[in-house]
C-alpha cells in the first residue's frame, strides 16, 4: 500500500512521515531559488501539504500515484501557490494603475523568477501534473480571468476566516468529525454527549450555522457564483 | 454542475481539514525544534565528543598493548608450552587461553599433592608462572589493555620467575 492509499485510509503517521521527509529540501529550495525567507517558505510548505492532503481526501489524486512523485508534487504545488500569490499582488498593483516600472520596482530586485507580469505569464504555463487542482472544484486559474480568480480567492479567505473563528464546542466537534474522521460513537464519548445520534445532530447544527454565516458574508460581497 | 451550497460545503470541509492539519504540522515542527533545542544540541555534541575521545583513547591503548605483546619474543620448552606457543603464533588467542586455563587447573591440583619445598613443587610453580605469563602475552596481542595490565601486575606481585619480564612490559604500556 503506498502513502496515498494509507493517508486515504486514515493513517496519520503516513502523512507525518511525508511532511517530515520532504520539509528540509522544500524549505532549502524555496529559500534559495525564490528569495523568500524561512518563515514564508514554512507557510508555503504548510499550504502545499494542506493542498496535497485535501486533494487526497477529495479523491483528486490517483491512489496509484507512487511515493517517489510526492516530493515533486509538493514542490510543484509550492511553486504554483507562490506564483498565485505574486500574480494577485501584481494584479492588485495594476488595478491601482501603477506603471509597469513602478510594479517592477515594488517587487524586490533580483527575483527573475517573479519579476514581471510577462515573466509570470511564461511560468504560468509550467506543467505541474495532471491532477493538481489549486481551487476547489474549479479549473486551473487562467491568468486573464482575474475577476473570477479574485472572487474565488476572496471566498476561500472568507470560508477560512469563518472556520478559524468558530467557537467551541463547534470547532472541536467539526475537527473530530471532518479532520480526524472519528465515528459518532467516539465523538459522543469524547464530547460527553448522551449518544451517537446527539453527536450527529450537534454536528449538523454546527455545520449549518457555519454555512449560513459563510453565505451571509459572501452575499454581502455580492459574488456571482 | 455543483450548486452553491455544495460548493460552500466542499470549501468548508477543506478549510476544517486544513485547520486541523496545520495544527498537526505545527506540533510536528515544535517536536523537531525541541529535539534540536540549544540545550539538547549542547548535550548531544558533548556526548558525541566524549564518545569520540573514549573511542580514540581505547584505540590507542589497544594499539599500545598489541605493540608490547608482539615485540616480546615468546619461547617454549616447558610443560605443554610448545602447543600453546604454536596457537599464540597462529593468533588463535582464545584457544591458547582456553588451553592455559585447563593446564593451570591440572598443575594446581598436582601442586596441592606435593610438599612445598620439594624440587617437583618448585618446577610446577615455574610452569604455572610461565602459563600465566603466556596468558598475559595473549591478552596483550589481543589488544586487551586493562586485562593484560592487571594480569602483569599480578605476576609482579607474585615474585615468580617472570617478574622482570612483566615489569618490562608494564613500562611499555
Amino acid at each position: 500500500m503506498n502513502s496515498i492509499q494509507r493517508i486515504r485510509n486514515g493513517d496519520r503517521q503516513a502523512f507525518d512521515n511525508i511532511y517530515l521527509n520532504n520539509k528540509a529540501q522544500f524549505l532549502s529550495w524555496f529559500t534559495r531559488n525564490c528569495f523568500i525567507d524561512k518563515e514564508k517558505a514554512k507557510d508555503l510548505y504548510h499550504d502545499a501539504c494542506a493542498l496535497f492532503y485535501n486533494n487526497i481526501m477529495s479523491d483528486r489524486l490517483p491512489m496509484s500515484m507512487p511515493d517517489f512523485t510526492i516530493k515533486k508534487y509538493l514542490n510543484n504545488a509550492g511553486k504554483f501557490l507562490l506564483l498565485n500569490d505574486r500574480r494577485r499582488l501584481i494584479m492588485r498593483q495594476k488595478r491601482q494603475m501603477l506603471t509597469s516600472d513602478e510594479v517592477e520596482k515594488n517587487l524586490a530586485a533580483g527575483r527573475p523568477f517573479l519579476a514581471g507580469f510577462e515573466e509570470l505569464n511564461k511560468y504560468d504555463k509550467i506543467q505541474i501534473g495532471p491532477v493538481l487542482a489549486v481551487d476547489l472544484g474549479s479549473k486551473m486559474p487562467d491568468i486573464m480571468d482575474d475577476d473570477i480568480d479574485e472572487n474565488i480567492e476572496e471566498m476561500r479567505m472568507i470560508v477560512r476566516s469563518c472556520v478559524d473563528n468558530m467557537p467551541m464546542p463547534c470547532s472541536m466537534l467539526l475537527d473530530l468529525t471532518v479532520y480526524q474522521e472519528k465515528s459518532y460513537q467516539e465523538v459522543a464519548r469524547i464530547m460527553d454527549y448522551g449518544s451517537a445520534d446527539v453527536a450527529k445532530t450537534q454536528r449538523s447544527r454546527c455545520f449549518n450555522r457555519l454555512r449560513a454565516i459563510v453565505k451571509e458574508r459572501i452575499s454581502n460581497k455580492e459574488y456571482d457564483f | 454542475m455543483t450548486s452553491n451550497t455544495e460548493r460552500i460545503d466542499e470549501m468548508l470541509e477543506c478549510a476544517i481539514r486544513e485547520k486541523g492539519l496545520k495544527n498537526r504540522m505545527g506540533e510536528l515542527d515544535a517536536q523537531q525544534k525541541l529535539f534540536w533545542s540549544p540545550t539538547i544540541k549542547r548535550v548531544f555534541y558533548s556526548a558525541a565528543a566524549c564518545v569520540i575521545l573514549v573511542m580514540g583513547g581505547s584505540f590507542k591503548l589497544s594499539n599500545d598493548a598489541k605493540t608490547a605483546g608482539y615485540t616480546y619474543d615468546i619461547s617454549g620448552g616447558q610443560r605443554g608450552g610448545a602447543a600453546i606457543i604454536a596457537l599464540v603464533e597462529d593468533r588463535k588467542f582464545n584457544e591458547a587461553r582456553d588451553m592455559i586455563v585447563v593446564q593451570l587447573a591440572e598443575l594446581t591440583s598436582e601442586a596441592a599433592e606435593l610438599e612445598k619445598d620439594s624440587p617437583e613443587y618448585i618446577q610446577l610453580s615455574e610452569d604455572v608462572d610461565e602459563l600465566e605469563f603466556l596468558n598475559c602475552i595473549c591478552l596483550l596481542r589481543q589488544g586487551k589493555y586493562f586485562k593484560a595490565r592487571k594480569a602483569l601486575k599480578h605476576i609482579v606481585r607474585g615474585e615468580g620467575i617472570y617478574v622482570n619480564d612483566a615489569m618490562m612490559l608494564l613500562e611499555k604500556l
